[in-house]
């Protein structure tokens, strides 16, 4: 399999990587501990909320303002079999605080605000905002990490799917 | 809206391949062959891509001192176009025809000098019209092999691949769930990556169990 095929083949884990994202944050209280320098970080899904099916003309459900992770509604389209696509986020580490849009298809973030920057100096400015975006994908790729080593075990299966589908038919129950 | 200020909106890439040595070099003659050609109403082009600073887009002298800045390769993708609006052209090449038959008391033109005139036509007006430019940032970080592009459009980002392709002679690899496994540096064993083609999307809802029954 040539490189383009691997990224087509595996493009399905970002949705997945999303979803239980979301139900691991609702679990822990968005609390993540991501080990080694970044240690422990606060994931919680923010007013912008986007959830899709793999199947063609599936149609998208957008849902925006508000808390969408914890609607009804939401869960109704986990509980049809479809997955987070694209959601907004806040990150927070220490007294630092992230808010970006993150895409499930390529793990893409966007319109991503960065804690406040201190420095004056025009150079400065763009080193820091840079560390920030580094730390920021640092945060993500360690959260991603997280899911793709739990997804290989059986754990996956046997434990982690059975609590998501719970969690989807709970969710769903209260519409 | 950039690497510099403002809100950040970005595609990801993996620059993985060991650079060349002596790149510093190499690199700059490269960037000088690939800086972004401005077009005008003389220029053949109507739209060129190509390099420029990235803290001034007008600036197109490229030396190290505007390139590279520590672990950093900064660089703004420049692309000009000249374009004259199709209905002004139109009524420019009809008021263009009707004054040669006036002129020349002619009835009808033919289908060959009516090309000939509105590539004249066309002429004339793009030396009216101002090129627009567009610049967006790239920011490369050599020491960690990842590199940003600040657009998201499919279009330019490819036609940006293919530049930096030409110019550094590696093709950035676009952060995907693969590849992040791959090239993310986050400590994924191998035996994790060698599974991950053969893995089968997770049903997180218990569908209901197709039937007979649930026809009709």
């Amino acid at each position: 399999m040539n490189l383009l095929d691997l990224i087509h083949r595996t493009a399905f884990l970002g949705g997945e990587f999303l979803t239980w994202l979301w139900f691991r944050s609702d679990q822990q209280g968005g609390v993540f501990n991501l080990g080694g320098e970044l240690g422990e970080v606060e994931v919680w899904f923010d007013d912008r909320l986007v959830v899709s099916s793999l199947a063609v003309d599936a149609q998208e459900n957008l849902f925006k303002g508000g808390h969408p992770t914890s609607s009804a509604e939401a869960m109704t389209a986990l509980k049809k079999g479809k997955k987070a696509s694209e959601a907004k986020l806040r990150a927070i580490k220490g007294a630092k605080e992230w808010s970006f849009i993150l895409k499930a298809e390529g793990l893409q973030v966007g319109s991503v605000k960065i804690p406040a920057v201190l420095s004056k100096e025009y150079d400065d400015k763009f080193y820091e905002r840079m560390m920030l975006l580094e730390e920021l994908d640092q945060m993500v790729k360690a959260l991603f990490r997280q899911f793709l080593l739990l997804r290989v075990t059986p754990a996956w299966e046997d434990e982690e799917i059975p609590a998501i589908q719970r969690w989807v038919a709970d969710g769903a129950k209260s519409a | 809206m950039g690497a510099f200020n403002g809100s950040l909106t970005y595609k990801q890439y993996y620059v993985k391949d060991p650079l060349p040595e002596g790149w510093q070099d190499t690199f700059q003659e490269k960037i000088v062959k690939f800086t972004c050609k401005p077009v005008t109403a003389e220029t053949e082009e109507e739209r060129t891509v190509g390099w420029c600073n990235a803290a001034f887009l007008l600036d197109l002298d490229l030396v190290p001192e505007k390139w590279h800045f520590n672990e950093y390769i900064i660089l703004g993708l420049r692309v000009d176009a000249i374009a004259v609006p199709g209905p002004l052209l139109k009524l420019y090449t009809e008021r263009e025809i009707r004054r040669i038959q006036q002129e020349q008391g002619r009835e009808e033109i033919n289908r060959y000098e009516k090309a000939e005139i509105k590539e004249r036509v066309k002429m004339d007006l793009k030396r009216k019209v101002f090129p627009s430019y567009k610049m967006v940032d790239m920011v490369w970080n050599v020491e960690q092999g990842v590199m940003r592009f600040w657009s998201t459009n499919e279009k330019l980002n490819l036609e940006f691949c293919e530049l930096f392709e030409e110019t550094f002679d590696i093709a950035p690899i676009p952060d995907t769930a693969y590849t992040a496994a791959v090239h993310g540096d986050i400590d994924i064993p191998e035996d994790v990556i060698a599974q991950m083609p053969d893995l089968e999307p997770s049903l997180f809802a218990e569908l209901p169990t197709y039937s007979p029954d649930m026809e009709g």
